[in-house]
């Protein structure tokens, strides 16, 4: 599918966000830029707290109030994002960028029932409540829960459930873009199987746009067509699926690939990447994973390498440069 | 403790808080210097001294009984401090018990006691203190003991869930584990651990108790013996202020109470504020998200 | 859930025996009662139906004879239970018999539930416009948290709970009476002869001030309350997600938070009725407002017992029923215990 040639509908230049805390000014992204073809699945990786919620919500311009944006571009449609009016933003939420947040369990108002809290979103674009309450069934039924059970309250739903109605509450008004925050995190195997493979399905059906956040590198190769890989706040490479599993450029998608068990080869030994993640506050000279790379040169320490192109796709480091 | 110090001097409402408490400390125990006559002292009463207007000799006018208002402001101070902090000790020590108990051993105890403590409150304060006053002296000591014994729901409460999650901790556990006394244990690990929150729980059932006496006292129930701003304002009120005018009978005894019941519910909102401090932030806020140039949002927010 | 509901009313059961315990221990046994007999006002053939009335010539309860000062010598143990003082308080009660007031010599029961229709108005206008008010003041200090608007609406709020009730009450009657020429108290004008719509608005206009009292007294608190669980809800993350759906901030104050705080305030009107009931005593004592408040200062300073006792009871039952119902629409209410 990766080959499908279309325009992109998601370009982000050089985003950079910083958390204004009481103490410090932890910058979690720096200079991102990454584009999303029309009807791609893109996969984000990366250890926890390397900034993919973080991205996502800048995307939105949900970041909470500690958080500021302070440079970048964020082109949908060819229009930017960031410098759109308070009110502009806003009615293109849902309309055109839906969100499945992280743990769906208090991602749904716990007070309101589940038809309740799609219908709210309908009756945004049109105040009809008949069309509404079909489109409810129907949004409902494409996600595989029986329209008897609509009038129920979250808690009465399992966690497989109440993520697929927030999937049928993410589609509701048709959008481009659907981002999904690690959707299928504390869900068992089967169940995470069927809402991936649900996914899938919707794309193919409604020629979606998804960003797949995830921390499972198996998901990835199965559903994603390209991934980007975040370290501490930079992208690390950024390459079609093919390129990342067979031919990963950066020591730190390799490192990923190595601590990540290989079915096709069991017999061989995972390897842990020694040392930490570092700290957004106390961020080291020169590139971020330079302290735990096992191929660290000189040049490391000192400068911070740039996003470069390689054969496929992106990566930053400087081993690259000297090639 | 040095912490907790350093913490609440730099807490506005704290600081200004305990400032009010003593200042009116101060005022309670220097009565006899600050004021410029002894209340307790015979005048021969005329007609004019009768809610006299404010003036020179006295500030802040006369009473029904023609003296100093000023002078029965002053000393009025001493009864409330004196009734807020010995029907708060009653309070906080019942409610520090039962709440330290419930919460150490548990189960049964904790069921009968908890249970206990919800019966007695949902039994309203005031007309009960209004009933056991009534029907026995109205002294100073029973105001006290009555306002004690209906006060310390609350605290018990609160002790009760600190408790719980302190004797959870690794070295209460281990304590437990060694074969320690259980008295021993609540005494010298989960009692002051619970102290801080029991001190800031003390200083608002200080402030009820004090409502809770100018409430009686206004209801008639003070002791005759002694003249607290209540009694003041009982008397002001039964006897003729409102309709001859004199406001200044009314105003001061008032502004004393909350004075004083300010002092204490600003010091300890400032001790919660140290005890368990919540960011205060939220989704709705606007933040000024976007600090870049040539963007809408910038203008939009201000 | 039936389970719960019936465990709850067992509750509210226990807790009336304990107040009904309360209430005979307090006047029969603190409250002297040959104290009731020695009463100048009361002639003797009334004293003399009082004892039989209230059973004083029979032991308190079975083993508790000897706290009983006027009693009869029967042996301590062993006297038939339904022959005592507390069997003959148990059923006059049960027949709705309160006793008779030592003042007016007119039954309890009947001139306490006179009043008791005056206190619901004046308690069911100031809680209601408290609690509105209170509401939107504390759902607008929690969205604009950590601004002037919201510190101002702290401070006011804590010196508006710092004040005490009848000294509010004493200022705004001050005011009003002298300056507004409103009325100085009780409920209409007394032998105005008004009738129909002109009575109303007479009452209407008695009832401004102790209502304004009311609602000042009680704002301070619902606010302070509903700010911090406004705060908590509008750091959840249905919120964000409310917001992610392009919702606008009133739609989402409205729709998610309002719904979502308002379910501990029930329970804050609840656990609060016992300070609405102090608060009802002192400005119903100010504005010489006819009701239980009012009744209960003029029997405390007539030592009119049967009254005070009578009075107490109402409020403390009154109370106890109104947590109940509070309690139970609270589950009611909230889905996650209703459908639990
Ligand atoms: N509100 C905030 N204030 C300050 N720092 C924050 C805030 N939210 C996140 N951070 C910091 O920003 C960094 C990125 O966090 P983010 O939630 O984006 O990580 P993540 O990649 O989504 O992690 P996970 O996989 O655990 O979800 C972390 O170091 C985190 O501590
Ligand atoms: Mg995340």
């Amino acid at each position: 599918m990766s080959n499908k040639q279309q325009a992109n509908l998601l370009e982000v230049r050089g985003l950079t966000v910083d958390y204004l805390t009481e103490k410090a000014k932890a910058r979690a992204l720096e200079n991102v830029s990454f584009k999303v073809a029309q009807g791609s699945i893109l996969g984000i990786v990366g250890e926890s707290g390397c900034g993919k919620t973080t991205l996502m919500l800048a995307l939105l311009r949900l970041l909470p109030q500690a958080g500021r944006i302070v440079a970048g571009e964020v082109l949908f449609n060819g229009r930017d994002l960031l410098r759109l009016s308070e009110n502009d933003m806003r009615s293109l939420r849902w309309q055109d960028l839906a969100i499945i947040f992280q743990g769906a369990m208090n991602a749904l108002n716990p007070v309101k029932t589940v038809e309740d809290q799609i219908t709210e979103v309908l009756l945004r674009q049109n105040p009809n409540k008949t069309s509404a309450a079909k489109r409810v069934d129907e949004l409902l039924e494409m996600v595989g829960i029986g329209r008897n059970r609509k009038g129920q309250y979250p808690h009465q739903f399992s966690g497989g459930m109440r993520q697929r109605a927030m999937i049928a509450m993410a589609l509701a008004c048709n959008p481009k873009l659907v981002i999904a925050d690690e959707p299928t995190t504390a869900l068992d195997v089967m169940v995470q199987a069927q809402i991936l493979e649900l996914l899938l399905q919707l794309r193919a059906e409604l020629d979606l746009t998804i960003l797949l956040v995830t921390h499972d590198l198996g998901v990835v190769a199965e559903v994603c067509d390209t991934a980007l890989v975040m370290y501490g706040g930079v992208i690390a490479e950024h390459a079609p699926i093919d390129a990342i599993f067979n031919a990963p450029s950066h020591p730190y998608t390799q490192a990923l690939l190595g601590a990540f068990p290989d079915h096709t080869k069991p017999k061989t030994q995972l390897l842990s990447i020694p040392g930490y993640p570092p700290k957004l506050d106390a961020l080291p000279p020169g590139c971020r994973f330079a302290p735990r790379c096992s191929q660290v040169i000189d040049i490391c320490q000192l400068k911070t390498p740039s996003l470069i192109k390689v054969s496929d796709g992106f990566a930053s480091c400087h081993l690259l440069e000297t090639l | 403790m040095r912490d907790f110090w350093q913490a609440l001097r730099r807490n506005r409402m704290g600081v200004i808080g305990l400032i009010m408490i003593v200042l009116t400390l101060l005022m309670a125990i220097f009565a006899p210097l600050l004021a410029p006559y002894n209340p307790k002292e015979r005048i021969r009463v005329t007609l004019d001294s009768i809610y006299a207007k404010p003036s020179l000799e006295h500030p802040f006018g006369t009473d029904d009984a023609g003296k100093d208002v000023l002078s029965n402001f002053i000393y009025g101070a001493r009864v409330s401090l004196t009734v807020g902090f010995f029907a708060s000790f009653i309070s906080v020590v019942i409610g520090g018990t039962i709440g330290l108990i419930s919460g150490f051993f548990g189960g049964k105890i904790d069921n009968l006691l908890m249970r206990f403590t919800d019966i007695v409150l949902v039994i309203p304060d005031l007309p009960l203190a209004v009933v056991l006053v009534a029907l026995t002296k109205p002294s100073l000591m029973n105001i006290i003991i009555v306002i004690g014994i209906l006060g310390w729901t609350g605290t018990a409460r609160l002790v009760r869930s600190q408790t719980i999650s302190v004797k959870e901790r690794k070295f209460v556990l281990r304590a437990k584990a060694i074969g320690a006394h259980p008295l021993y244990i609540l005494r010298n690990h989960i009692f002051p651990l619970v102290l801080p929150l029991m001190i800031a729980n003390t200083v608002l059932v200080i402030s009820l108790a004090i409502l809770n006496e100018s409430a009686l006292a206004f209801l008639g129930l003070g002791d005759p013996s002694t003249l607290s701003w209540g009694q003041m304002l009982n008397f002001a009120f039964t006897r003729g202020a409102m309709s001859s005018g004199a406001w200044w009978a009314l105003l001061a005894p008032g502004l004393g109470i909350v004075w004083l019941v300010l002092g204490c519910t600003l010091l300890g909102q400032g001790f919660q504020q140290i005890l368990n401090p919540r960011l205060e932030s939220h989704h709705l806020q606007k933040s000024e998200m976007i600090a870049l140039e040539g963007s809408h949002v910038q203008q939009a927010t201000g | 859930m039936t389970k719960l509901i019936l465990r709850k009313l067992g509750w509210a059961l226990l807790t009336i025996a304990f107040v009904l315990l309360l209430n005979f221990f307090l006047f029969r046994v603190m409250g002297d009662p040959t104290r009731l007999l020695k009463d100048p006002r009361l002639s003797q053939a009334t004293i003399e139906a009082i004892r039989v009335r209230f059973g004083l010539d029979k032991p308190v309860i079975n083993c508790f004879e000897t706290l009983n000062p006027i009693k009869a010598s029967l042996n301590a143990c062993g006297v038939n239970p339904f022959n005592t003082q507390f069997a003959a308080y148990l059923s006059n009660l049960l027949k709705g018999d309160l006793g008779v007031s030592f003042h007016s010599q007119r039954p309890v029961a009947e001139l306490l539930t006179e009043r008791l229709w005056n206190t619901l108005l004046l308690i069911g206008a100031g809680q209601i416009l408290a609690i509105i008010i209170g509401i939107i003041l504390g759902l607008v200090a929690a969205w604009k948290a950590r601004t002037v608007l919201d510190y101002s609406a702290l401070v006011g709020s804590l010196t508006v709970w710092s004040l005490p009730t009848f000294w509010l009450g004493i200022l705004l009657l001050f005011w009003g009476s002298n300056y507004l020429g409103l009325p100085l108290g009780g409920k209409e004008t007394i032998g105005s002869g008004l009738t129909g719509l002109k009575r109303l608005g007479d009452i209407g206009t008695h009832l401004l001030l102790p209502t304004l009292t009311f609602t000042l007294v009680f704002i301070g608190e619902y606010m302070l309350i509903m700010r911090s669980t406004v705060l908590d809800v509008l750091s959840e993350d249905y919120i964000l997600t409310a917001k992610a759906k392009g919702l606008s901030t009133f739609q989402i104050l409205k729709d998610h938070a309002l719904r979502n705080a308002m379910l501990p305030i029930v329970t804050i009107v609840a656990l609060n009725l016992g300070f609405t009931v102090a608060g009802a005593i002192q400005i119903e004592t100010v504005f010489s407002w006819p009701g239980l408040g009012l009744t209960i200062f003029e029997a405390v300073g007539r030592r009119d017992y049967p009254v005070l006792q009578g009075a107490f009871l109402l409020l403390a039952v009154s109370v106890v029923l109104a947590n109940v119902i509070a309690d139970l629409l609270y589950t009611f209410l909230d889905p996650r215990v209703r459908l639990a």
